[in-house]
């Protein structure tokens, strides 16, 4: 699953894998295994150390004893790793309007090849693949105004 | 009414009202601010706005209120018959063009005057003679005060390529139409040259409708001190003193205050001098800033920025005038509020701009929605925004999203009267750059007063902000997990507590 958290204003686009007695949890470029365990407080096991979240309101939790806030803003349920064999969405991690649209299906790409050009706030923004990968379809076209979040491309990992 | 410096004549207050109503052709914080204005001298306002910006602030606040159109800004705030027609429409006297957009448009102030109406800001001969960077420097020559070496305006890259082999490199290219460091390029070697060029080029085209580049020899570590002028039509100029605004990223000011800590008296006193000749020799009426680069002891002009800055703020807050009053009155042809021995500078005014941007992904662009968004208010603070909260930051304009001003006696005073602000403000929704601020407002040189225009590249800021975002992100990831094993339904519960469409308000 992918989730975007914010906790006290900072905006984290974290991927949980569940796997055998906790996640795999990934963000930027961190990654690490996670075993939480019990329900409110639950004890999660991360990178040597043991961490208590104690989960107080909608918005607030407990970290290691003290106060977060917190605002789950984007969830995806579900897998959402990219395998060989299964297409996955590309999406905008920025609202703008696309000015240019630099692949079309059938094109391969190389990871950090940029596939999109998104015009924000007077500033051009290249958008690149996440990945070695065939696109499958194009879901945009040059000119829309695109809200962050909304799905660009349909990317097939490469083999 | 005028805040009054001790010692004023009292004849500001016995004063007509100068306009029944103006139109205000901007958004978001300038337009709250020129309306701010128009409230206090009684005069009504007509706020205009684009698709996006139906709810905002500006629209809300204002007396009256115009849709121009889509929200490009080319169909809305950019578009002078729609902005003309609506000038027309709801009898406005006077239009206000704030900053950016068509503020610096000659063609558009003469067309505002060809409809009969005021332009609040300088006369077209004045903006065409100042408002290009190319003639500015060429007007600043005739009159001794100093430019760095440079070109008028250049026809390709190539030719560009020639001028900067004479000049010698580093060199910055730069739009002669432009303004806040959009489409500047700093250019090293010449086999960057042709694509920097048309890089400079486009984005002065897209940007002011005008791809005119020339060229400069670059100054490595200059701070950047401006002074802010403001005349009328009756030949009187005065000085707001000067702004250092060193602090910027992408050529764009982050942080400006007033005075600069690095000018002696004496040197404050002939920049003034200077700046106020240069005023009168273009024959200059309403606001003005006459930006200038100062390194090792001497100054080199800039441009002259013919309308309102951004930062007008710190010089108000030194100042005790409102320089947006000012404006309007002398539009209607008032004479100046005060003399040069009536504007007495007092203690020391920090503006911070708040900015939806990322700094930690090279200061990019972040527009979004501002869930939660709050100030605090103290003595000394002023916070001037165009956003309220749950208002979303369009990605259609500017990345402004508040000016945090703080006053106080020294300059410490004012930097710890920021630094409580901040730890009190509350954003979120949207990245924004707050916890930039409130790191340089504890960084070392910045508490010393050690500023150039470098300054983002020499201090280790971003490479602090990191760490602590790495922090945070290992944080993030653990209480992630946590939420996922269920405490209060697990995440998907969460997201759609947290989602939930906002609740109606009844009307009335």
């Amino acid at each position: 699953m992918k989730v975007r958290l914010e906790i006290d204003g900072e905006s984290f686009d974290v991927t949980l894998e569940r796997g055998a007695g906790g996640f795999r949890v990934e963000c930027e470029d961190e990654a690490f295994e996670a075993r939480p365990s019990g329900t409110n407080p639950v004890s999660v096991d991360a990178k040597g150390r043991r961490h208590v979240v104690e989960v107080r309101g909608d918005h607030e939790a407990l970290f290691d004893g003290q106060a977060v806030r917190f605002h789950v803003a984007i969830f995806e349920p579900g897998s959402s790793k990219l395998r060989a064999g299964h297409a996955a969405t590309m999406s905008a991690m920025m609202t703008g309007r696309l000015v240019k649209v630099l692949v079309k299906a059938g094109d391969h790409v190389k990871k950090g090849q940029p596939l999109f050009v998104l015009e924000s706030m007077k500033m051009q923004n290249e958008l690149a693949s996440p990945s070695d990968a065939v696109v499958q379809d194009v879901l945009v076209r040059e000119g829309e105004t695109i809200e962050s979040g909304r799905g660009l491309a349909r990317l097939e990992p490469a083999r | 009414m005028f805040k009054r410096a001790a010692g004023a004549s009292p004849r500001e207050t016995e004063r007509p009202q100068p306009f029944r109503r103006v139109l205000v052709a901007n958004r978001g914080e300038i337009a709250c601010r020129v309306i701010r204005a128009l409230d206090a001298l009684g005069v009504e306002s007509v706020a205009v706005y684009s698709d996006v910006d139906a709810g905002a602030l500006h629209v809300r606040r204002a007396t009256k209120r115009v849709r121009l159109g889509p929200s490009e800004p080319s169909r809305s705030y950019l578009n002078q018959r729609l902005l003309l027609d609506a000038a027309k429409k709801t009898g406005a006297e006077a239009i206000h063009p704030g900053y950016g957009f068509l503020s610096e448009n000659a063609d558009f102030a003469q067309a505002v005057l060809d409809a009969g109406l005021k332009w609040i800001g300088p006369k077209p001969e004045a903006m065409r003679l100042l408002g290009g960077k190319v003639p500015a420097r060429e007007f600043a020559k005739m009159y001794g005060v100093p430019v760095a070496a440079g070109t008028g305006v250049l026809r390709d890259g190539r030719e560009a390529a020639r001028a900067a082999q004479d000049i010698g490199y580093p060199v910055l290219l730069k739009a002669s139409s432009g303004g806040g460091g959009i489409g500047m390029k700093v250019v090293r070697r010449p086999d960057e040259m042709e694509s920097q060029f048309e890089a400079a080029s486009s984005i002065a085209t897209s940007a002011f409708g005008d791809g005119a580049v020339f060229l400069e020899k670059y100054i490595e570590r200059p701070r950047h001190i401006e002074l802010q002028v403001i005349g009328d039509e009756h030949g009187n100029v005065v000085h707001l003193g000067e702004r250092e605004c060193s602090i910027q990223r992408r050529h764009q000011k982050l942080v400006e205050e007033s005075p600069s800590p690095a000018l002696s008296e004496k040197e404050r006193k002939a920049f003034g001098e200077l700046g106020v000749k240069f005023a009168r020799a273009a024959k200059y009426t309403n606001a003005g800033t006459l930006e200038f680069l100062y390194q090792d002891g001497r100054f080199y002009f800039n441009e002259v920025n013919a309308r309102l800055q951004v930062e007008h703020p710190v010089s108000e807050e030194v100042y005790g005038v409102d320089l947006v009053q000012a404006q309007i009155m002398v539009a209607a042809g008032d004479t100046l509020p005060w003399t040069q021995d009536e504007l007495v500078p007092k203690g020391h005014a920090i503006e911070l701009r708040l900015n939806a941007e990322d700094p930690l992904n090279d200061f990019r662009p972040t527009p979004g929605l501002l869930r939660t968004f709050e100030f605090p208010t103290m003595p000394g603070l002023r916070i001037d925004t165009g956003y309220e909260q749950g208002a979303r930051v369009p990605a259609q304009y500017d990345s402004l999203v508040a000016k945090v001003v703080a006053k106080g006696a020294t300059r410490e005073d004012a930097i710890k009267r920021l630094a409580a602000a901040l730890d009190q403000t509350r954003i979120e929704g949207t990245t924004t750059n707050l916890r930039f601020h409130r790191a340089l407002l504890r960084e070392e040189h910045f508490l010393k007063g050690d500023l150039s225009t470098r300054f983002l590249e020499e201090r280790p800021l971003v490479e602090h902000l990191r760490r602590d975002h790495a922090h945070a992100r290992t944080r993030a990831m653990v209480v992630a997990s946590a939420l996922a094993t269920a405490p209060r339904g697990g995440l998907g519960v969460l997201h759609h507590k947290h989602n939930l469409p906002p609740k109606m308000e009844a009307r009335p």
